[in-house]
């Protein structure tokens, strides 16, 4: 795995505190943004206009982050780049291809679940960091960062109240495996915590989903 | 840990004996500077380089390069020579040009660098990105990375040595992979280097690349003589035996290095570092006296032993 790193906990840390720093103070916005999307996610109308921030989020952070900045240090952050991209795409044509359509609400585990996601991405997460005397500047945030914004992604899937396509979780997951594996490597323990939520949450919701299809088949 | 091969060294120390006639008993003589000699030239280079995988992939922040050009200050000011990098590194060879161009003293410098793709074209445009990122006009080595396509990268490379551009060409493999097609390629290619991992724990290296490249006359670089920080991480807090003072060793870095440079086979280990004392503490395996093949066993020992 080692080999597949090829920067330092330290430079890695110095490119996220220069990208913050040339951001700031957006980070704010942003935030109240996603704490508004739990809002927003909720309403048969409004959902759709969270879906887009969300898309918004991974196209934006695909290219500014992953192709202008994170390349500088890590060649296959191209491929990060279009992945998110590609994800930012995906979300926005699901949002125009199912708009106005409202099965259900989520059941109330999943409305929590998703609660409890988003506020981890844009709250809990960057918290713990900067608790643990990491300097302010290293704070992750959705929309700013990848990580959070693969939670505040999966979160806000499980409020909406329409089915979402299974495919929509691919890139998410794939890339909170990657950022786990790639805090482990770098000793970032801390840094372990979302990425593990998030692939238990997904692999819980993909076992629902399953066995919600299978039931229905029977 | 494999044992070492008594036998084997002897061998091998009597088959390179020509080599160390050329140069290195001079060198050893000298109480400055432990050089080896390029067996295909002669020329000496320091025992020392540095690598730069990692260390210096720093991105545009300039805070971190204006360190590293620290780092690199010290690596000259305390008699270093080649410097190894790769197109795979991110953004270190454009660091290194950002340094070098700082700098007002490179003297002794050996730059090398590698070709890392398995496009022939591509290739080409690597060398050509890396003459404009280091700053250089000519490179004193260029190396195929981890044997990609070295057929066609190799002719691309006796062309340039040809026009003058590049002095020496070599092949590169790590992690101790490949050895057999390195091997292959040592035994059937008129090639100046080549550059392998080996260090106290990973001693593949010796049953065949290492005597191989005596009796051929290939100068050998040794990649990741601390695998990659695991064995000083793994000693650190652990006592250094007392007879090490005897070859002024006083950390396990130096003892680690030593170890790796006074093979006779190695023209010089490159290990890579981010931090200026670090950098002080590998230059100065420089200036203090390389074990014999007896005490070379004592180390392997007494690393076992921990």
């Amino acid at each position: 795995m080692d080999r597949l790193i090829p920067y330092s906990t330290d430079v890695y840390n110095a490119i996220i505190s220069d990208h913050n720093l040339s951001l700031w103070p957006l980070q704010v916005f942003v935030v109240v943004l996603c704490l508004s999307v739990i809002g927003l996610a909720r309403r048969g109308g409004a959902n759709n206009v969270a879906f887009m921030i969300l898309a918004v989020f991974w196209i934006w952070y695909g290219v500014h982050f992953h192709i202008t900045t994170y390349a500088t240090i890590n060649r296959a952050a191209h491929y990060f780049g279009y992945a998110f991209i590609i994800q930012g795409v995906a979300i926005a044509l699901w949002t125009f291809w199912t708009r106005g359509q409202f099965v259900k609400p989520q059941h109330r585990v999943w409305v929590w679940a998703g609660i409890g996601l988003i506020i981890s991405a844009a709250v809990l997460h960057p918290l713990l960091l900067t608790a643990m005397n990491a300097p302010i500047t290293y704070a992750e945030i959705p929309g700013v960062m990848p990580m959070p914004t693969a939670a505040l992604t999966l979160g806000v899937l499980f409020l909406m109240p329409q089915r979402f396509a299974l495919w929509l979780l691919v890139i998410p997951v794939t890339w909170s495996l990657w950022d786990g594996m790639s805090a482990w490597t770098l000793g970032q323990n801390l840094s372990l915590i979302l990425p593990c939520i998030v692939v238990i949450a997904a692999f819980c919701w993909i076992m629902k989903t399953l066995s919600n299809h299978g039931s229905s088949v029977r | 840990m494999k044992q070492q091969s008594r036998r084997t060294f002897i061998k091998l120390a009597a088959a390179s004996s020509a080599l160390f006639a050329t140069g290195t008993t001079k060198a050893l003589a000298t109480p400055t500077l432990l050089r080896r000699p390029i067996p295909k030239s002669g020329e000496l280079i320091p025992a020392i380089g540095m690598g730069t995988w990692v260390t210096f992939n720093v991105g545009d922040n300039i805070s971190l390069r204006d360190q590293r050009t620290d780092v690199l200050k010290t690596f000259f000011d305390l008699g270093g020579g080649m410097i190894d990098s790769s197109p795979m590194y991110g953004s270190a060879e454009d660091v290194m040009g950002y340094s070098l161009a700082k700098l007002s003293n490179t003297q002794g410098m050996l730059s090398a660098t590698k070709i890392w793709t398995s496009s022939k074209d591509e290739g080409r445009s690597q060398i050509n990105d890396s003459f404009r990122l280091w700053g250089l006009k000519k490179f004193d080595l260029f190396q195929v990375h981890k044997l990609l396509n070295w057929e066609e990268h190799l002719d691309t490379l006796r062309e340039r040595r040809a026009a003058g551009q590049i002095r020496y060409i070599g092949i590169t493999t790590s992690h101790g992979s490949r050895h057999s097609e390195m091997a292959r390629t040592m035994e059937t290619q008129d090639i100046d280097f080549v550059q392998f991992t080996y260090n106290v724990e990973d001693r593949d290296a010796e049953d065949r690349l290492l005597p191989l490249a005596a009796d051929k006359g290939i100068a050998v670089i040794i990649n990741r003589p601390f695998q990659r920080g695991t064995l000083t991480n793994r000693f650190e807090g652990k006592p250094l035996p007392t007879w090490a003072s005897e070859y002024g060793i006083t950390s396990w870095a130096q003892y680690l290095l030593k170890f790796v440079v006074s093979h006779p086979a190695v023209t010089c280990a490159i290990p890579a570092t981010s931090k200026v004392e670090h950098m002080k503490e590998n230059m100065n395996v420089l200036q203090t006296r390389l074990p014999d093949i007896k005490d070379r066993q004592r180390m392997l020992d007494y690393v076992q032993s921990l």
